[in-house]
């Protein structure tokens, strides 16, 4: 991406995750976090004084929280598009952020590789929801803001694993081949089943195939 | 007796016929005649009193001293001094006495002695009868000792007695009842209405039903409050019977009235109890819905975001790597990842199951939306919610009632009935709260409800306790052709639902939580 930095805040009341998050979005050439802050107040604070274009705030924050502190952050900035980070993925949250004048929704657990998507995407002006968030929400009814929900995305160990079962390996057979425990082997396979929302070996194998991940061996 | 009468010839045979039928009465009535000539003191004794005395004959007849020898102790005194009444004043004596007859038997005898006087009026000779009143007498005694017994029974009874007459005066009553009370019998009997004993609310209540017992005859059992001259009071059970005369008037009443306050004390203990079990039931219930939401709130605040920590700082971590290293343990890397996946997934569920954060957030149809589509995804069953006519503010623990039936009639539904469409409807007007969840699955038989692993039982049973703890009842209808529905309903004019104003939408840790911005 060839445009110029993105100025970032980070607003959340979890220190740990804030310095974790910070130290992943500083790697990226294209973002600079400008400021964190650990409640919404501190927030309001920091783009009062900084320029902003893209705030991140955690929606489970005490005193003021991460929907409220939206509403009165874009008041203050129209222009700031914010991504709301939370532990959540219940509907309502997300709907009520989504009012209250988000661009975007990514939860915790995916707060890697699919923070960074959701801040490219808002950053081209569209609603990103991450794929946890966006099957909760696809029977709601939301305004026409054109939005992007990705493919859902599996790793080079999970494609590993999901090729070994299509193949017709136990759970045992695949955690001796790759050297893990059996238990381990279980967590990646629900993991690809969840990701994928596939509920049964038969339709894996389906999936596996047709994505070329593996040929019909006999 | 002979008689020192001439009497002509031709009657003497008619003299003995009437002095046989004389004796052979005397025999039946048990009864004798005598004559004692006052001056010798001599006595002659009819055959019949012979035998009322055991006496032969051959023993001659006694003279008076001996006589009385027969009498027992208390009555030979009273004997002596009736002859010498009869003999000094010439006045006719009646009286009874006790006898010992030489066989040891005790007997009763009444005699009439009749003083007879010369033509100076002296009395010179006494005549008289003597009569066996034994089995009169014992007859008497008996019947005294058995109108003491009732005489007893009626005034100590274990109950109250009392009898009324028709305007409702006390014309009778028992000691039993005065000890209760504290009455002496000369303040009530004829002085004291029966109302003036009882307390305001009874003497309404025997007001009316008075009148109506007049009529009947008949009153069982009505729960009247007395109250004592010292002004306290006692529970008693009332029950009356009339006395009517032949033309079916009122006369009076006889009454009967049992001491009613240990039953009335444990009826009021018993509710006592009862309100206090619901209490504790109710609490025990606020107290498992507050664990469940702070221990998910716990995991939310503070579990999640440090696996989602844990996560970047993987992520960090292998953007650190030299390329050729991050190559090679990158699939560990990914295991890693995984694993944190899962667990926070897992976690995700025990919270939702826990207590969803959008029941606390956004009230309970978001919540049962929320969770009757992430049940339809889990089990293929579909979901149908009305809520058209639903549009109050639930109190919040209605609100995690209705949940959890929810929760656990959708959980049975997928266990047991087969069902493929399930219907969720909740209503309300101004004066019920309804909401029924129906399937259309092959249904059980109520009767055996929590009898079988197989059958939903503990968890209906629960809900229905939860529900009537809560003020609300609950109905369950099962059959193979309709499937299974329960019905939970409050009435929404009773106790807890008043209208609240739609408030802010807020998270419940901020309620349970206190800690500060990091």
């Amino acid at each position: 991406m060839n445009s110029p930095k993105v100025h970032i805040a980070l607003a959340d009341d979890h220190r740990m995750f804030l310095h974790a998050l910070r130290a992943l979005l500083e790697k990226e050439p294209d973002i600079d976090v400008i400021g964190v802050a650990g409640t919404g107040d501190e927030l309001l604070a920091l783009v009062a004084d900084k320029p902003v274009d893209i705030a991140c705030v955690d929606i489970g924050m005490p005193a003021m929280n991460g929907i409220e502190t939206t509403r009165r952050l874009l008041t203050l900035r129209p222009n700031i598009k914010v991504i709301g980070l939370s532990a959540f993925s219940d509907r309502q949250f997300v709907l009520d952020l989504l009012n209250a004048g988000a661009r975007g929704y990514v939860t915790k657990a995916e707060a890697g590789e699919e923070l960074l998507r959701a801040i490219h995407t808002v950053q081209l002006g569209k609603t990103y929801l991450c794929p946890d968030v966006a099957a909760t929400v696809t029977n709601a009814l939301l305004d026409n803001t054109p939005r992007d929900t990705s493919v859902p995305r599996i790793t080079a160990r999970e494609r590993q694993v999901l090729q070994l079962i299509a193949e017709g390996h136990t759970s045992g057979r695949i955690a001796d081949r790759l050297h893990l425990a059996p238990s381990t082997v279980e967590v990646h396979r629900r993991n690809i089943m969840r990701k994928l929302d596939l509920h049964s070996v038969a339709e894996l194998t389906k999936y596996a195939i047709r994505n070329g991940i593996t040929t019909i061996s006999g | 007796m002979p008689r020192e009468i001439p009497d002509p010839p031709n009657t003497e045979e008619v003299l003995r016929a009437s002095e046989a039928r004389l004796h052979e009465a005397q025999a039946v009535g048990r009864m004798g005649d005598w004559e004692l000539d006052r001056d010798t003191g001599a006595m002659s004794w009819s055959p019949q009193l012979f035998r009322l005395f055991e006496r032969s004959s051959a023993q001659g007849t006694p003279d008076l001293n001996e006589a009385l020898g027969y009498y027992s102790l208390e009555s030979v005194e009273h004997t002596r001094a009736a002859f010498w009444e009869a003999i000094d004043l010439g006045a006719r004596q009646e009286l009874e006495q006790s006898v010992l007859l030489p066989s040891g038997a005790q007997r009763y005898h009444a005699t009439t002695i009749v003083p007879v006087r010369d033509l100076r009026g002296r009395v010179y000779k006494l005549y008289g009868t003597t009569q066996d009143i034994t089995e009169r007498k014992l007859a008497e005694q008996e019947l005294r000792r058995k109108t003491f017994e009732i005489e007893d029974l009626y005034q100590n009874a274990p109950c109250g007695y009392y009898s009324l007459d028709a305007d409702g005066m006390i014309i009778r009553v028992n000691d039993t009842l005065l000890r209760w009370l504290g009455y002496e019998r000369e303040e009530i009997v004829g002085h004291m209405r029966a109302f003036e004993l009882f307390s305001p609310a009874s003497r309404a209540l025997f007001g009316q039903v008075f009148r109506t017992f007049k009529r009947t005859g008949v009153l069982r059992n009505m729960d009247i409050e007395l109250l004592r001259k010292d002004g306290s009071s006692m529970q008693v059970l009332l029950s009356s019977t009339a006395i009517l005369d032949a033309q079916g008037r009122f006369v009076a009443s006889r009454t009967v009235l049992s001491d009613n306050t240990d039953r009335k004390r444990l009826e009021l203990e018993r509710a006592a109890h009862a309100t206090r079990l619901a209490e504790l039931s109710r609490h025990m219930v606020d107290v498992q819905e507050n664990e469940r939401r702070k221990f998910a709130a716990e995991l939310h605040d503070h579990t999640s975001p440090n696996l989602a920590a844990l996560q970047l700082t993987l992520a960090n971590l292998a953007r650190a790597l030299p390329a050729p290293v991050l190559s090679e343990l990158e699939p560990l890397l990914d295991d890693a990842q995984a694993l944190l996946l899962d667990t926070t997934t897992g976690i995700r569920d025990i919270c939702t199951n826990l207590r969803p954060a959008t029941l606390d957030y956004a009230g309970l149809i978001p919540a049962v939306q929320d969770y009757a589509q992430q049940f339809g995804l889990r089990t293929g069953i579909t979901v149908h919610l009305d809520t058209t006519h639903f549009n109050m503010q639930l109190p919040s623990n209605v609100q995690s009632l209705l949940f959890r039936i929810t929760q656990e009639a959708l959980t049975n539904c997928a266990k047991h009935a087969r069902a493929r469409n399930v219907r969720i409807h909740l209503e309300n007007g101004d004066s019920r709260l309804l909401m029924a969840v129906a399937d259309d699955g092959i249904g059980f038989d109520p009767h055996q409800l929590g009898e079988s692993g197989t059958t939903p039982g503990l968890g209906l049973i629960t809900m229905k306790e939860r529900a009537e703890f809560a003020g609300g009842t609950f109905a369950l209808k099962s059959d193979p052709q309709t499937g299974t529905e329960i019905r939970v309903s409050f009435n929404l004019q009773a106790g807890e639902f008043r209208k609240h104003p739609r408030g802010a939408r807020s998270f419940a840790h901020e309620a349970t939580t206190s800690a500060g911005p990091a």
